[in-house]
């Protein structure tokens, strides 16, 4: 990220206020997995006291706690796996970055942002074998800020769409939702959208119907 | 501070069912909600001596709860337990009308402690209050 932020310097904030947000959101979601793990291991040891003075404790109680344990550990693996993909993609400003691989990346990421807003994220489609080269940390960037308009307003249901363009071997990504913000906020908002996918040789495009949005992302050829 | 009736509002399922446990260990009543909307379901059907509510939570977030379950009875004695503990998040939330605010993990020990003196706050509050209106009908009626 050093590297695109010092080649950069007008993104460099942005690109800084994004990494911050997925930290944030990270480092939140160790904290949930630490609390639960502090309290199991505070119940082991209440257990633990009460069998030594005589209160039997069943065999099944402590194996279903040492799988409580396991599960927040494999938890809490999946996220560092995720992070530490994520933390790589600022090594190099082009590479051949699996598309599916960024996208599902990106979720995970940023899963509790959609929990807390009440936000169901579906992907239809396939991204199976879809491959780019790009700037995988700014890729990654522009999933995130499409995502994020809808995180913006009070939408229950986006939904990604995944398709390849016959001419050329371009994919499109088409995410679309309800949104509840002012129309002059969300021009604005488009606007910096496309400047960021021009900036990876994509194209954006950007459709309102009333309360839904629809954001058409055409990702660049699979072609070096 | 035995049988002290507490309601944990967190949506962190696996975090409210082991704390409410080790509480039970501890004698207390203790009732779990894993959103904002059943909490308030619930404090209409309980008189808690505490609750305790998280702050980030899906839909209604910990400040919209608790200015909630305020709104109902004015001396519920609301504990924040949060992971996203920022001082602005802590001022809102004692602003809002929080007894206390706190960081997740909380030790046990503390965390009943921190339980019994908002019981004991609860009590003091609601004898107050109905000693002031019994003073009140006194000096209406003249007696």
């Amino acid at each position: 990220m050093t590297n695109n932020a010092s080649k950069c310097p007008s993104g460099s904030r942005a690109q800084i206020e994004f990494y911050g947000r997925i930290m944030a959101n990270v480092s939140h979601e160790f904290n949930n997995i630490i609390t639960v793990i502090s309290e199991l291991a505070g119940l082991l040891k209440d257990l633990s006291l009460a069998a030594r003075k005589g209160r039997p404790v069943p065999n099944e109680k402590w194996e279903s706690l040492s799988d409580s344990i396991s599960k927040q550990v494999a938890r809490g693996k999946h996220i560092i796996a995720h992070m530490n993909r994520f933390s790589h993609s600022s090594d190099e400003p082009r590479a051949q970055v699996d598309l599916g691989q960024a996208l599902e990346n990106v979720r995970v990421l940023t899963d509790r942002l959609f929990k807390n807003r009440q936000t169901n994220l579906s992907l239809s489609g396939s991204l199976e074998g879809i491959s780019l080269s790009t700037d995988p940390f700014e890729l990654r960037r522009i999933l995130f800020a499409c995502l994020d308009r809808f995180l913006d307003g009070a939408a229950t249901e986006v939904t990604v769409v995944a398709k390849r363009q016959e001419d050329g071997g371009k994919t499109e990504l088409e995410i679309s939702g309800p949104v509840s913000i002012a129309a002059e906020d969300l021009a604005g908002q488009i606007d910096v959208l496309t400047e960021q996918a021009r900036a990876i040789g994509s194209q954006l495009f950007f459709e309102q119907n009333g309360n839904q949005i629809r954001i058409r992302l055409v990702l660049p050829s699979n072609r070096e | 501070m035995s049988s002290a009736k507490v309601l944990l509002v967190d949506d962190e399922k696996e975090f409210t069912e082991t704390l409410s446990e080790r509480l039970r260990m501890r004698d207390l009543e203790v009732f779990t909600a894993s959103s904002g909307p059943e909490a308030i379901d619930l404090s209409g059907q309980h008189r808690f001596d505490a609750v305790i509510v998280d702050l980030q939570m899906p839909g209604m977030d910990g400040i919209e709860t608790l200015k909630q379950l305020l709104a109902r009875d004015a001396d519920q004695q609301i504990i924040v337990l949060t992971g996203h503990g920022t001082i602005s998040r802590s001022v809102e939330a004692l602003k809002a009308g929080a007894a206390e605010f706190f960081e997740k993990p909380i030790d046990i020990q503390k965390l009943t402690d921190v339980i019994g003196e908002a019981a004991v706050h609860r009590l003091t509050l609601l004898e107050e209050r109905s000693a002031r209106a019994i003073e009140d009908v006194l000096r209406k009626k003249g007696w």
